[in-house]
């Protein structure tokens, strides 16, 4: 306050204030030339005070439901870390008297942890990238394209989400144990790569219907562009639409991803003995009886599925653009 | 040179543009291929299937299954004799009405927030990750058998609470008592805990939607933004005028999506009702029938919503 008010008798030009200096000295390149009377012009105003309130708003918004969110992952985190005594010992709140790895020991061991994580991974990673490139392909037809039977093909995709899967997973069952005449694919990736190749995956028709309004979304002049130029339909897909849907691209990836991870519907039916993830996780308390330590298993295992998601998510949410250039659109 | 295409095209005359417009069209067909060949080859004959079974009754013996034909005999059983099922059916659905505009409006909101430049947005959007992962498949099983340790745990006695199941951590009913504590008043507590309680279900139930808004938002092009800066648009003007038409048709997906997993998600008791006979062999048959009746339900609904909301909805084409 004192330093505005020296400001504002207007001596500012002859000398630099204390913090002036400092902040030079600290920074040069950045405050070789700041002055108070700049800053305060520019901040202390009806725009910048509103901003500052909203920056405020938004940090006790975001760590409150960040708190919110991380509480319970946190507990378990914590619970994972203890000994046998210390779940029985009244005495410890949040810090472990003693800490084992005996939980995390015996969980990885009764999931076959690190076998069953490449398979995930492996499986995961194939139905993703199926679906998504499927999920493009249909979006983008049914978005800009309109041939015969369309909308009727369009409500058959949204029935696919409306009908509960667990409904059809007798049929479907049957339907693979005998794929073509006697010829069982039922424990094989196949099951799941040919539901994902033809859009009928877990939620497929989500991925669909979104990539279809994003397409919508996009401004029409951006194809008709590419065809002025001469590109047929599959260059102007390829080179200008795709390259624009990135985001939606990566978010569909991400979904599908994380929901055939943890999925149990289609996996203990489709691929009932492999050993993934989702089906070795249900064998995490064998050989243990007591309540409590089941328990325990049952958050150290939810820990072990959870924490690859999230450096999967932390990896692609990196290629997630802030606006693209529309590649071949001038307005 | 539009010029010369302008001159040539009185030429071709109508019927030459017409083919020409549906040769385009039957570009369609090849996009969605795919999904033509997974209807028409696995999931038509499989929802024709179960339908087959909802008007029949299953036999299993020694020689396998077998279906015999006994017409709408199971649809009046699900809507007649179980008067439980169009009870639950009714009531959740009510249940539902009022979540989503809830769901959707935050949703909305946190993407715009995540959307701006802050320090650590990073972690914040790994963090508004996390519950799109813990609201589903095993994990959410693993969750709900937790919540369910949790309520026995509270009714017992606090000082067998660690022998029923519970560590010693802080854990939910604990938390709650704090609360009591530290407000010293019940009644105060209990409306600030009811209100927690509510936004905790609204955000673990809306992270799916968070992610498609955010991912809609962060599509649009920068240069509209410095466009509509140049032209001197305030923050709100901007939101309306871009932000908002931009990332519209999403909203109808999310609305959609929003819809659909509220009524299929296992919490939903007229689901928990249709899992439980379909888990029991010899009522597989009734199961189907009821799945077929709740899906209508779903499907009239989807349909009413899209007919209120198709209006309000921006598309570029």
């Amino acid at each position: 306050m004192r330093q505005i008010n020296y400001v504002v008798e207007g001596k500012e030009h002859e000398k630099r204030n204390f913090i002036e200096n400092l902040l030079a000295k600290i920074n040069p390149s950045k405050y070789a030339d700041f002055s108070w009377e700049r800053w305060r012009r520019k901040n202390i105003n009806a725009k910048g005070v509103g901003k500052f309130l909203w920056a405020i708003a938004r940090f006790i918004i975001i760590v409150g439901i960040s708190f919110m969110i991380l509480y319970p992952f946190v507990v378990k985190v914590i619970v994972s870390g203890m000994s046998t005594a210390d779940l029985e010992d009244k005495t410890v709140m949040f810090i472990p008297r003693e800490g084992s790895t005996y939980f995390w020991q015996r969980a990885i061991q009764n999931i076959q942890y690190w076998e069953a994580l490449v398979n995930s991974a492996l499986l995961s990673l194939i139905t993703a990238v199926l679906q998504m490139l499927v999920s493009c392909f249909a979006g983008y037809g049914f978005a800009r394209f309109n041939f015969k039977g369309k909308n009727i093909l369009f409500l058959l995709i949204i029935l696919t989400l409306i009908i509960p899967p667990q409904t059809i997973m007798l049929p479907l069952y049957v339907r693979f144990r005998y794929f073509i005449g006697n010829i069982s694919i039922i424990d094989s990736v196949w099951p799941m790569a040919v539901m994902s190749a033809t859009g009928l995956g877990l939620k497929n028709g989500l991925y669909i219907y979104l990539m279809r309004q994003f397409f919508r979304g996009l401004p029409k002049a951006l194809d008709e562009a590419a065809y002025i130029d001469g590109a047929g339909p599959f260059r102007t897909f390829f080179s200008v639409m795709l390259p624009n849907a990135g985001n939606m691209m990566i978010t569909v990836f991400l979904f599908s991803f994380t929901w055939q991870w943890t999925d149990t519907t289609y996996n203990s039916m489709l691929v009932p003995n492999m050993v993934i993830l989702s089906n070795t996780v249900t064998n995490v308390t064998k050989g243990v009886s007591e309540l409590i330590q089941q328990q325990t298993l049952y958050d150290t295992a939810s820990i072990l599925m959870i924490f690859p998601l999230l450096i999967v998510f932390l990896f692609a949410q990196r290629y997630f653009i802030q606006g693209i250039e529309r590649s071949g659109l001038v307005e | 040179m539009s010029a010369e295409a302008a001159a040539k095209k009185p030429k071709q005359i109508k019927r030459g543009k017409l083919s020409l417009e549906r040769k385009h069209n039957l570009y369609g067909y090849i996009f969605v291929l795919p999904v033509i060949i997974g209807l028409a080859f696995i999931y038509i004959p499989v929802i024709i299937q179960s339908f087959i079974y909802s008007v029949s009754e299953i036999k299993v013996d020694a020689s396998g299954f077998h279906t015999i034909f006994v017409g709408l005999d199971n649809y009046y059983e699900a809507l007649f004799v179980e008067a439980d099922f169009l009870r639950t059916v009714v009531e959740s659905t009510l249940g539902i009405l009022v979540q989503i505009p809830i769901i959707l409006i935050f949703a909305f909101f946190m993407a715009n927030v995540l959307n701006q430049n802050f320090k650590g947005r990073t972690i914040a959007r790994v963090i508004f990750f996390i519950p799109v992962v813990i609201s589903t498949g095993i994990i959410a099983q693993f969750e709900n058998m937790s919540s369910m340790l949790d309520v026995y745990s509270s009714s017992e006695k606090m000082d067998i609470g660690s022998a029923s199941g519970m560590a010693n951590v802080f854990n939910y009913h604990q938390l709650r008592q704090l609360v009591v504590v530290v407000l010293q008043n019940n009644d105060f507590a209990n409306v600030v805990l009811g209100a927690v309680d509510g936004l905790y279900s609204v955000i673990t139930s809306s992270g799916v939607q968070m992610l498609v808004f955010l991912s809609g938002l962060q599509s649009i092009s920068t240069s509209m933004y410095e466009a509509a800066t140049v032209e001197g648009a305030t923050a709100w003007e901007t939101f309306w005028k871009i932000s908002f038409p931009m990332i519209s048709p999403l909203i109808l997906v999310n609305l959609i999506y929003t819809v659909i997993d509220m009524f299929l998600k296992a919490e939903n008791p007229a689901v928990a009702m249709i899992n439980k006979e379909l888990s029991n062999a010899s009522e597989y048959a009734l199961a189907s029938a009821f799945s077929w009746i709740y899906m209508l339900v779903v499907l009239v609904f989807v349909g009413i919503v899209v007919l209120l909301v198709r209006k309000l909805i921006i598309y570029q084409d």
